[in-house]
């Protein structure tokens, strides 16, 4: 029996002891049931000299937490018009408006929803008893916590601290082409890409991280400028067809962002910079690049049994040290139609694909000499990260095989490709040890193999009345690390305090996953303390496996008769690794299921004691569930904290069903089909926090093999029409 | 007729390639220019990187010190903690990482402003000396061995550097000192300004100075017991000696603090922490409080919040080590005064009444040092009231449980004057900790709730991350501690 809050009680205190009460809406309560709504316009037409296509789209999202989403415009217009015998000009234009009054923010921060149902609320807290978020008297002032004092009141999250943005953009190309004859044309065009965006981030007073308040502004200039000239010849005999381009671009990309921050506001609610309480500090950033590039592509096929295409393109780039910025890079394709040359019996169809390609890359601006960064305004620091002056361009090389079998009339399809790519000198900020005093370097690294098998397949058993079509697909790849930087024997990719990291160890793969792990004696027993309680952890992070799964694959299954079309599309994953942050915090403060025995009685950890001259005997010390679990789950225990990833999941079932066109007789509709659909309708995984998709969001990075703070992830229910006029 | 069709267009693609190649190289031109930051500066004078740097380092001291010192020396404990933690001698790489990473994330600066001032304003170059050699002996003396002649040369391509041994970053700190009192030169001042700590008038060099001769004689003091094998106690005599060569501190006026002007960016790194944060968390002991409560101690009403008992604003403290079952209700007992988080004098870096502590035991170890034992003790006392802005007359250090006693034994008169100088180290870095493992004082009673086998903790246990990022020497440094990143491995000037 409990004192338990209750709302109709002078102060919501209560006089009598109750039975626990759990509410059903504890956490559900807090969400709501979230929404999207598109709708989309298309007009296109044409003649023999031109045609035009207009196309309008609008976006409605409502999330599922209150006061989020987002809506969205978008409006294209395309059109080509021959305007002489020879030329044809073209072009296209899109604008389009994204605009938000609050995006939801992600993580494991103050700043959550997650975070607070994480530790600031039990299953006998209604979400209505945090709905008022201020204090009496104290509005824009004081928020309202009523029983906890750590996290911010979920409700001032949502309707005070608001993130808003909108965002202007236009994109869009213009062309001419110009036909000497049948074989030679030249195409000249230049494409501009804009957009401009004003992001502000707002915080009341009262809130932990900004105590009295902050506004933040920031406004967001991306210009990319290409233009392109393309001068190209075909030809073809009996039989051979060939052809032969050559290029050349201009690229010069900028991106201007001034942000203004005031992390103290003078008066409560006014959110302007104007409204500082200190002098308001700004963050202005510019980057400018350019990439030059001169290319040629020839292809060249013989009786359409053997295809040939050729590339190659040099590329300069401002971001490179003069003596290395220029790079070239090639490719080489070649598919054979094994079934044209070959008698192969039953089967209707064979080819083979062969390629080897190289795509060069250059990197961010100002890599390549030192910078200080501004700090408090008029302050400066070293920069956290060591430039270099000798980066050379990196270069991915890429080989790959692949087939393709068609037999019984082409009812069954099976496509298999093998691929293994090099990366060369991969530009990348590597994390160095910081007593170095800087806490990455831009280095080229090494080399990095990542390499795969993928398989699909088509079978078409019944393609009368009654169609069905089913589709498999799996895939693996595995990237292995086999050199870094000189004296640099891991990337740390991501890591998480003293608790976690994923990790690129030389020799070893991509995204391994460190942490440490129970002090064991000799034979393999955990190690507990003379308290009962789980000792210290052994020191030494050990490997726990790896956040890239063992293989995926996918299941689709089409079904049709007549009108209608059914369709179901199964997906999942074996392996990877996650450490869970959330299930972390909820096994220690004991609110799940697995923290449930030994609440009464106490614990005796299974293990044994270690004993002053170096012995162990076994442990025998009953302890408190509380004490026990907290070691037992300790964050920076990752054994007990990371978990298998495997999953599988329905990822969609669609219902179609295509209207007759003698329906609409006499009106001009035609083509009118409405579907029904739902996404991600089960999860089958035994991942403790939600999805195993799901990762880190935070920061808006996305990490995987690290979970904080997930939010649950969606279902999705909804239905479509679609009608040609 | 169509072989000329082809040679002609063959020429013309020809032709094209060659004006899109001179076309696009002959822009590349200007590419340099264009990689230029157009915001960020490459060169900065001296005196606009010392302010920040100087406002950060202090900031994770004294963090450190609320958050690790406090609660191991017995000043405050947590209001709760079921199982593990500091109180009860439970040292994990999390405990160590925020000081480490703090302090030689600012290396950089500290190198750099070295580097940029030396030639022009070497007054600069000996700030950022005096500021580094404070800072590596906070770091050798937590975790001893750590990098420090290879630090911060990630410049020359040393991305993972060696560990010195304590006793080689000793030497090198003690010389370094040595170096930053000679090359001030007091007429030329900081043409820069930009120091928050003394700020920039004429007097403020000779305080410089006086800081590096008094942190050079704590490092000799904490040394003491590797006197021989080190020449501690004839370098001790050379600087008492001479006092026109190796100025220290007088008076309070002296004293390195940098004050919290409480206007932007400096203001007192607490002013806005939340009182769960700041004071719900943790209490002081009733070890720490019943001696100054015994004594009237002044420093109480600055330190301390009281609690309403029966209508009575008392002090009263909780226990430190206990068992799990133990926890204390929120606001039922004395935490941190609210005035703590705006006070100005907060930045704790060396105190004038430290340095009377070490005058009073080079006094007692029979060093001249122009006063007793117990005019050193006493000074130390007073300084120490001043620095928290309250007094207290003669007769406060007359008292019982006070008055120092020149009879008693070598060791009770160390104890003494540990015991009153780990009072004058609140807030001050992992000093009164260092002191502590060195002396064995004060002495701490030991809680219920503390596991049999975890011994006072001697050091710090590494950053996790270095087994991936500096593993091979880790892996020597370990191996210099006898084969574990161990918290009960004594350092190199403890063992006695």
């Amino acid at each position: 029996m409990y004192f338990q809050y209750n709302p109709d009680a002078p102060d919501g205190m209560p006089t009598e002891r109750t039975l626990w009460q759990p509410y059903s809406d504890a956490y559900s309560g807090y969400f709501r049931t979230g929404s999207n709504i598109s709708n989309n316009v298309s007009i296109m037409g044409g003649n023999d000299n031109g045609n035009a296509r207009l196309s309008f789209t609008h976006l409605k999202n409502e999330w599922i937490i209150p006061n989020t989403g987002f809506e969205r415009f978008n409006v294209s217009l395309s059109a080509s018009q021959k305007i002489a015998d020879k030329l044809t000009i073209s072009g296209n234009v899109n604008y389009n408006n994204k605009s938000s009054d609050n995006l939801p923010a992600a993580g494991y921060n103050n700043q959550t929803l997650m975070y607070f149902l994480i530790i600031g609320t039990t299953t006998n807290v209604r979400p209505e008893w945090h709905r008022k978020y201020w204090e009496d008297g104290l509005e824009d002032v004081q928020q309202r916590r009523p029983f906890y004092q750590g996290p911010d009141n979920p409700y001032l999250a949502m309707y005070e601290m608001l993130n808003k943005l909108s965002k202007n953009g236009t994109f869009g190309n213009i062309s001419a082409n110009y036909k000497f004859n049948d074989h030679l044309d030249l195409t000249i065009r230049t494409a501009l890409d804009i957009s401009y965006e004003k992001r502000s981030q707002q915080r009341p007073f009262s809130m932990t991280k900004f105590p009295r308040g902050m506004y933040r502004t920031q406004d967001i200039f991306m210009y990319e400028n290409n233009n392109d000239a393309l001068l190209s010849y075909k030809n073809e005999s009996q039989d051979w067809r060939y052809s032969l381009s050559v290029g050349g671009n201009l690229m010069t990309q900028s991106y201007d962002f001034d942000g203004m921050y005031a992390d103290q506001l003078n008066q409560p609610g006014i959110y302007q910079i104007s409204n500082s309480l200190d002098p308001a500090v700004a963050d202005p950033q510019r980057y400018v690049k350019s990439i030059n590039s001169v290319y040629g592509m020839g292809q060249i096929s013989y009786k359409d049994r053997v295809f040939v295409d050729v590339t190659g393109r040099n590329d300069w780039s401002s971001t490179l040290p003069k003596h290395n910025n220029s790079f070239f890079y090639p490719s080489v394709n070649t598919s054979l139609i094994l079934s044209e040359m070959l008698d192969l019996g039953k089967l209707d169809y064979a080819k083979l694909r062969l390629s080897w390609a190289q795509v060069g890359n250059d990197t961010d601006p100002y890599q390549t000499s030192k910078y200080y960064n501004s700090i408090y305004g008029n302050g400066f620091t070293n920069p956290s990260t060591l430039y270099n002056a000798d980066l050379k361009p990196e270069i991915t090389t890429s080989y790959e095989v692949g087939t393709e079998i068609r037999f019984w009339q082409s009812r069954v399809i099976a496509d298999v490709t093998v691929y293994s790519n090099n990366s060369k000198n991969q530009i990348i900020a590597i994390p160095i040890d910081p007593t170095a005093s800087y806490a990455s370097k831009m280095v080229n690294a090494g080399l990095i193999n990542s390499r795969g098998l993928e398989i699909s397949s088509t079978i078409k058993p019944l393609i009368g009345k009654f169609k069905w079509e089913t589709t498999l697909t799996w895939s693996a790849n595995r990237s292995y690390v086999r050199e870094l930087a000189p004296r640099v024997d891991s990337q740390i990719i991501f890591s998480r305090g003293d608790d976690v990291s994923i990790e690129a160890r030389v020799g070893g793969r991509m995204g391994d996953i460190y942490g440490k792990g129970f002090e064991r004696s000799p034979d393999g027993q955990i190690v507990y303390s003379s308290a009962g309680v789980p000792a210290p952890l052994d020191p030494i992070a050990k490997k726990w496996g790896n956040v890239f799964p063992d293989w995926k694959a996918g299941w689709s299954n089409t079904f049709g008769y007549k009108e209608f079309r059914f369709s179901v599309l199964l997906d999942g994953q074996k392996g990877g690794k996650i450490y869970s942050l959330t299930n972390h915090k909820n096994n220690e403060f004991g609110n799940t299921k697995v923290t449930l025995p030994g609440r009464e009685e106490g614990i005796i950890g299974e293990g044994v004691v270690k004993l002053a001259d170096g012995s162990y005997i076994p442990n025998t010390n009953r302890v408190d569930a509380r004490p026990y679990y907290e070691q037992y789950y300790a964050r920076a225990n990752a054994e007990t904290n990371i978990f298998d990833a495997s999953f599988l999941k329905i990822r969609e079932a669609r219902l179609e069903y295509l209207f007759p066109n003698k329906l609409w007789k006499g009106a001009k509709i035609r083509n009118v089909k409405l579907a029904f659909y739902g996404r991600d309708l089960f999860n089958f995984t035994s991942f403790p926090a939600f999805d195993p998709e799901g990762g880190n969001l935070d920061n808006a990075t996305l990490t995987p093999g690290v979970e904080l703070g997930q939010y649950p992830s969606t279902r999705n229910i909804g239905f479509n029409l679609t009608c040609n006029f | 007729m169509e072989k000329n069709i082809k040679y002609y267009k063959t020429k013309l693609l020809l032709c094209f390639s060659l004006v899109c190649i001179l076309l696009v190289t002959s822009c590349t031109k200007d590419f340099e220019v264009l990689n230029e930051d157009p915001i960020r500066p490459g060169k900065v004078n001296p005196g606009n990187m010392l302010g920040q740097l100087e406002y950060r380092l202090v900031n994770s001291t004294i963090s450190t010190s609320k958050q690790f010192t406090h609660e191991l020396m017995q000043v405050t404990a947590p209001r709760e903690s079921a199982s593990g933690g500091i109180h009860r001698y439970e040292v994990l790489p999390g405990n160590g990482s925020a000081v480490w990473n703090d302090l030689y994330a600012r290396m950089a600066d500290l190198y750099d402003l070295e580097s940029i001032a030396k030639d022009e304003h070497p007054n600069y170059t000996a700030i950022a000396m005096i500021l580094k050699a404070w800072a590596f002996s906070i770091l050798t003396d937590a975790f001893g061995p750590a990098p420090f002649s290879e630090a911060a040369r990630a410049e020359e391509n040393i991305v993972a550097p060696a560990f010195d041994q304590q006793k080689e970053i000793y030497l090198g700190l003690l010389e370094m000192l040595d170096q930053a009192n000679l090359l001030i030169n007091e007429e030329d001042g900081l043409p820069f300004s930009g120091d928050i700590i003394y700020g920039s008038d004429q007097a403020s060099m000779l305080k410089w100075r006086k800081l590096a001769n008094s942190l050079r004689l704590r490092l000799l003091l904490r040394i003491i017991n590797r006197d021989g094998e080190v020449a501690v106690s004839s370098e001790i005599e050379r600087m008492l000696s001479d006092k026109q060569t190796f100025p220290v501190f007088e008076s309070n006026q002296d004293e390195a603090i940098l004050k919290y002007t409480g206007v932007y960016p400096y203001y007192n790194p607490y002013y806005n922490a939340r009182t769960l944060d700041w004071r719900q968390g943790d209490y002081y002991t009733s070890f720490f409080l019943d001696k100054m409560l015994s004594t009237g101690d002044p420093r109480l009403t600055v330190w301390a919040t009281t609690v309403n008992e029966d209508g009575k604003l008392i002090y009263r403290g909780i226990q430190s080590g206990y068992t799990s079952d133990v926890a204390y209700t929120v606001d039922r007992n004395s935490s941190y005064n609210d005035n703590l988080k705006t006070t100005p004098i907060l930045g704790i870096i060396m105190t004038y009444a430290e340095l009377e502590f070490i005058k009073a035991e080079l006094a007692l170890r029979g060093f001249n040092t122009g006063g007793s034992a117990q005019h050193h003790y006493e000074m130390g006392i007073k300084g120490s009231m001043s620095q928290w802005q309250v007094s207290v007359g003669q007769s406060f250090v007359e008292q019982d449980g006070i008055r120092y006693d020149e009879t008693a034994s070598f060791e009770n008169q160390l104890e003494q004057i540990i015991t009153q100088k780990y009072y004058a180290y609140f807030f001050m870095d992992m000093q009164s900790w260092f002191e502590k493992r060195r002396t064995g004082y004060p002495i701490l009673p030991r809680g219920q709730g503390i596991p049999v086998e975890n011994t006072f903790p001697s050091r710090l246990v590494y950053p996790t991350y270095l087994q991936s990022l500096n593993a091979s020497n880790l892996r020597q440094a370990i191996e210099s501690l006898g084969g574990s990143d161990n918290s009960s491995v004594q350092g190199w000037w403890e063992k006695r």
